[in-house]
């Protein structure tokens, strides 16, 4: 019996012996990636103020590369094509230029972008499937006492200044809408500026780091009180900047909306363990990204 | 209406009413060495052939003709009991069985026709482990952990590695109701998961259900678990103990008087006593006076009193605590940083119960019960001067829980050998704490006092139940268990309710092979909001809401089941589909530490899962445990997820597989090991990366964002695992000892436990790679136990 328990204790010390080796402890591995099948990714946008569709054609890249801003994932040989009714427009393509802003655009002019009209746009280029995608134009909604208080509320740890109005929603319509401030300099060129708030809890961050998105599930039909704020400590320490500035406010399609919601989200989870991984919204059939048309107007703060 | 509770009368008192004079043979099965009460012991007539089973107090109760009856108590792991006699009156039998004698097989004659054959039950989709054969099992770091041993069986998995979540068919871990001592444990996990609550010394029977539900278990829709604790031994003072490297533990059972036992049973970890001298020595070094660690405990206690033969009471108590806690102050410095960090939480449970026997055939439990889970964090920081009127700090302290009370009257009534019938009432009064958090600032400098509570609301709810069943021989070949169980909840003003019919039927081919089907609805009143995988205490239990619907389940089931082998062997193999409605999920991109309303964090969904599993199992002998294997498929629809597409739920396990196996190889050594295999977990991850472009009104801008395809689409590496130990038992003069030696994941398999994007130097340049992460390598274990 001595000789059994002794055996054991001696497989026992071998066993010890074994998990000593480095390799039996080492407790991470390199495994492969899933498949990656490469993607058209789209992003078009028309605006309704301006008259003109920007149009972004780049390609996805596998899980362990990077999606930058780089003229590798730009393509720039793609057809892009826009169809209203019977009517197609090729877009051109901007010079073949490595930003990954918009490489195809609709010149202005051609295309009013009215409320209603629905569009499709295609695209095709060599290695990838055709993509194609679909959007209506959303009705425009009424604004109404418009108004610019420089104290506005606080929220306990800063001070506003808010933005005030009252947004006529339409019965029976699914509306969405998205807002930020834009700088108009005395050339002409727009670009945002200051960071948008809110306290309605109704109001969600959009995809653009300073712009709000809102629908009308919780209003549908009535008038909408909406407040949107900025920081008064900004609104005050740049009255120039402040006398320039505009709210950019817009009627949005449905995809646009989603897309720019799930967009932030997932953009803000990426390193968050605990959260779930947030899949985008995506109208581009059989590929990534989204077609939407908007109208938009802008309104000056300060008048 | 009336025409119904007439046929259940007739159906009820049939048989009765065809024995011209007959009497009731009552009274309890009982461990003769320890006087613990046997569960669902067999007790069989061999001259009427007919039988009956102990209930979950040991209490029987057989309703026999008058004249000669011949009877058999037997139960697994002890002799058979006998007794002959001419029946002519209502007589009490108490039967004491004793232990068999090791290794020595034992032939219990009467097993061949009794109730305790798993062909003779209707009951199906049930397991019981008997609890010396889990502690025979193969442990992490050698702690004996019931629900890992359960994890082994078929239709029931873990979570990830090392993981003590229970996933019952498809189902999540909150759909199991798991009851100590019949009171609800809510939190069954110690250390994030990786050991559970029960304290296998304090255990005296497991018992797991997981399909063809009877009426008197409602609440929950995937399982429930059933455990009891030792009542004490009632001839002698005992005790024994264990020192393991993860925790020790003490049991001390005895009689108080004759009439009175106790046993105590207390478990905790000691890492953090043997490593302060060094942790605070780390802490000197580096300027700062400091403390860290990490602890958990468990403590058993019951007391039951037999006032007489129709008279118990039993008083049983848990408590147990996990705790993280992190202190330290700057020294020799003004002002000094001082922080707090402190997570801990933990189970608190209590039952009274009273057995009475209102006549021999009426038996009556009454419990009242208290079950309180909470959870907190606490993390401070101060900055302390020589002059504490200058004092700044600033702390965030964050609770949550659930707290119950209850009452619940459970009868059982025996009127004939072919009616078993059960009928009780519960109620349970919830108070759930969705989480609240206390900010509390002070900076005399900046003049801030800041003492803000933002709060979720505080939510209290009634839970009402009743029930009846009846486990119905109709004749010799056909058995059933038809039951309703009704339940409502009363929950800010809205009131749910819900009829769940319950049928398990029986029926005995010529081959003897049992032939089984059962179909039950279960509908559950609160929910587990978790991060999927995690495992961590941060999980909270929420009530159903004006807003947030009750989960709805119904699960049909059916099979063959067997014994062979002279009824060592017990074989079935049964397939299942279960359907399950208003599950919740939290929303894309919601999770922990959020301020706003959590009915605004959830979705709602649906889910099914179907399967076939085969078990074989052999309970006694000296090589003993189980095979098991389970195919099945699991699946979640919820409409703000996944686009409203259906996607695998993360723990769908296509293969599962577990072969158990104790051998005694002398009377002094015995060898254990366990091999799993599993399909690996479905998880998310992003199938590529593009570049997001957004128009921002200005020169457009960009952020890299992950694409996603489809919710759980990939499949981690399959799972798999070979655990072995040895136990040297030697008796010693006034003592047992035990040493047991052996490993944790002998082949030290990687088995996956999370997946993560890494950079590694590659061909000289940095390079992105996917890695998995595992936890435990090959875990060699040693501890040293006695029983005295």
């Amino acid at each position: 019996m001595k000789i059994h328990s002794i055996s054991f204790f001696v497989m026992f010390g071998l066993l010890i012996c074994f998990s000593s080796c480095q390799e039996a402890f080492e407790t991470t591995l390199t495994i492969d990636p899933p498949p990656f099948e490469k993607q058209l990714v789209v992003h078009a946008y028309g605006n309704s103020r301006t008259h003109d569709l920007e149009v972004t054609v780049i390609k996805s890249v596998g899980l362990l590369e990077r999606a930058i801003n780089n003229s590798d994932q730009i393509i720039n040989d793609a057809t892009v094509t826009l169809i209203s009714g019977d009517d197609e427009y090729v877009l051109q393509n901007s010079a073949g230029g490595s930003s990954a802003y918009s490489n195809y655009y609709l010149p202005e002019g051609i295309l009013t972008f009215d409320e209603g009209e629905s569009y499709v746009l295609k695209v095709e280029a060599d290695g990838f499937p055709d993509v194609t995608a679909s959007t209506i134009v959303p009705p425009k909604v009424n604004i109404r006492d418009f108004n610019f208080e420089v104290d506005g509320p606080s929220d306990g740890f800063d001070d506003y200044s808010a933005v005030e109005f009252v947004l006529e929603d339409q019965e029976e319509v699914d509306n969405y809408y998205e807002a930020f401030f834009l700088e108009v300099n005395v050339n002409g060129s727009e670009f945002p500026t200051f960071g948008l708030y809110s306290l309605d809890p109704v109001l969600e961050e959009g995809f653009s780091y300073s712009s709000l998105l809102l629908n009308d599930d919780s209003f549908d039909g009535s008038d909408k009180s909406v407040q949107l704020l900025l920081d008064k400590f900004f609104a005050e320490s740049q009255p120039d900047v402040l006398d320039r500035l505009y709210l950019a406010w817009r009627e949005i399609p449905r995809e646009l909306y989603l897309y720019s919601k799930s967009a932030n989200q997932n953009r803000n989870n990426e390193d968050n363990p605990f959260a779930s991984p947030v899949q985008v919204f995506s109208n581009i059939e059989n590929g990534i990204g989204v077609f939407a048309i908007f109208n938009e107007r802008i309104i000056k703060v300060t008048d | 209406m009336k025409e119904l509770y007439l046929l259940f009368f007739v159906l009820i008192f049939s048989r009765a009413d065809l024995v011209a004079q007959s009497f009731t043979i009552s009274g309890y099965i009982e461990d003769k060495s320890s006087g613990e009460k046997l569960i669902s012991a067999n007790l069989f007539d061999d001259i009427s052939v007919s039988g009956t089973v102990s209930n979950n107090f040991g209490f029987y109760s057989i309703t026999l003709p008058e004249g000669a009856v011949e009877l058999t108590a037997s139960y697994i792991g002890f002799q058979s009991v006998y007794a002959n006699f001419e029946l002519t009156r209502d007589t009490t039998l108490n039967f004491e069985l004793p232990s068999s004698v090791e290794f020595e097989e034992v032939v219990i004659t009467a097993d061949r026709n009794s109730e305790g054959r798993i062909e003779e039950r209707t009951q199906m989709s049930t397991v019981e482990v008997p609890i010396e054969q889990i502690k025979k099992i193969p442990a992490l770091l050698g702690e004996t952990d019931v629900i890992k041993a359960l994890q082994l069986l078929p239709g029931v998995q873990s979570g990830g590695e090392g993981q003590s979540g229970l996933y019952v068919r498809g189902g999540s871990p909150d759909q199991n109701l798991i009851l100590l001592d019949g009171v609800p444990v809510y939190n069954a996990n110690h250390l994030f998961g990786f050991f559970s609550v029960f304290n296998a010394d304090a255990i005296k029977d497991v018992k797991l259900i997981k399909g063809g539900f009877p009426a008197r278990y409602g609440g929950r829709l995937s399982s429930v678990l059933e455990i009891n604790m030792k009542e004490g031994n009632k001839n002698e003072f005992h005790g024994e103990g264990a020192i393991g490297l993860v925790a020790s533990k003490l049991t001390l059972e005895g009689p108080i008087t004759d009439k009175t036992s106790f046993i105590v049973s207390g478990r905790r970890t000691y890492v953090d006593i043997l490593a302060q001298p060094f942790i605070k020595k780390s802490f000197e070094e580096e300027g700062t006076d400091g403390s860290t660690g990490y602890y958990f405990y468990d403590l058993n206690v019951k007391v039951n009193h037999t006032f007489s033969d129709k008279d118990r009471l039993f008083l049983s108590a848990y408590r147990g605590r996990d705790n993280f806690y992190l202190n330290t102050k700057e020294l020799d410095s003004d002002p000094s940083d001082v922080l707090k960090f402190n997570l801990g939480w933990g189970n608190i449970t209590t039952a009274l119960r009273w057995n009475h026997l209102i006549n021999p055939k009426l038996f009556v439990n009454t419990t009242a019960t208290y079950s309180k889970y909470n959870f907190g964090v606490l993390s401070a920081f101060a900055e302390e001067y020589n002059d504490p009127e200058e004092n700044e700090s600033i702390s965030l302290e964050y609770d949550s829980g659930i707290r119950d009370y209850a009452l619940k009257l459970d009868f059982d009534y025996l009127p004939t050998p072919d009616h078993f019938v059960r009928f009780g009432i519960q109620g349970i009064a919830h108070r759930f704490n969705p989480g609240v958090f206390d900010l509390k600032q002070t900076n005399p400098d900046s003049e801030i006092d800041i003492d803000t509570e933002i709060s979720q609301e505080i939510i209290n709810a009634t839970e009402l139940a009743a029930y009846v069943e009846d486990d119905f021989l109709i004749f010799d070949k056909l058995k059933i268990n038809a039951g309703l169980h009704v339940s409502a909840f009363l929950v800010q003003g809205e009131n749910y309710a819900s009829l769940q019919p319950r049928l398990s039927t029986r029926y005995l081919l010529d081959n003897g092979v049992a032939l089984k089907a059962s179909f039950a609805t279960m509908r559950q009143y609160i929910h587990l909001l978790s991060n999927e995988g995690i495992g961590l205490p941060t999980d909270l239990w929420l009530p159903s809401t004006a807003k947030v619907r009750p989960q709805d389940s119904w699960q049909v089931a059916g099979g063959l089941a067997k014994s062979l082998g002279d009824n060592s062997y017990e074989l079935s193999v049964e397939g299942y589909y279960k359907k399950m409605k208003n599950l919740i999920a939290y929303r894309d991109g919601s999770g922990l530490f959020e301020f706003n309303d959590w009915q605004e964090r959830v979705v709602r969904g649906e889910g099914d899962s179907y399967g076939i599993e085969l078990f074989l199992q052999k309970k006694k002998g000296r090589l003993n445990g189980w095979v098991g294997y389970t195919l099945s498929k699991s699946n979640r629809r919820f409409d703000e997820l996944n686009f409203g597409e259906t996607f695998p739920y993360t723990y769908d396990r296509r293969h599962d597989f577990s072969i158990v196996a104790n051998y005694d190889l002398t009377d002094r050594i015995s060898f254990g090991g366990t091999w799993v295999y599993g399909t690996g977990n479905a998880i998310t991850l992003a199938n590529s990366n593009f570049r997001g472009i957004y128009d921002d009104g200005g020169s457009g801008n960009s952020s890299s964002l992950s694409f996603y395809k489809n919710r759980n689409n990939f499949r981690m590496r399959s799972y798999h695992r070979l655990d072995f130990g040895f136990t040297f038992t030697k008796k010693k003069k006034r003592h047992t000892r035990k040493w047991a030696i052996g490993a944790y994941n002998a082949y030290s398999r990687k088995n996956p436990f999370f997946i993560y994007v890494d950079s590694d130097f590659v061909d000289g340049r940095n390079q992105r790679v996917l890695k998995q992460a595992s936890l435990f390598p090959l875990i060699p274990y040693v501890s040293y136990s006695f029983k005295f």
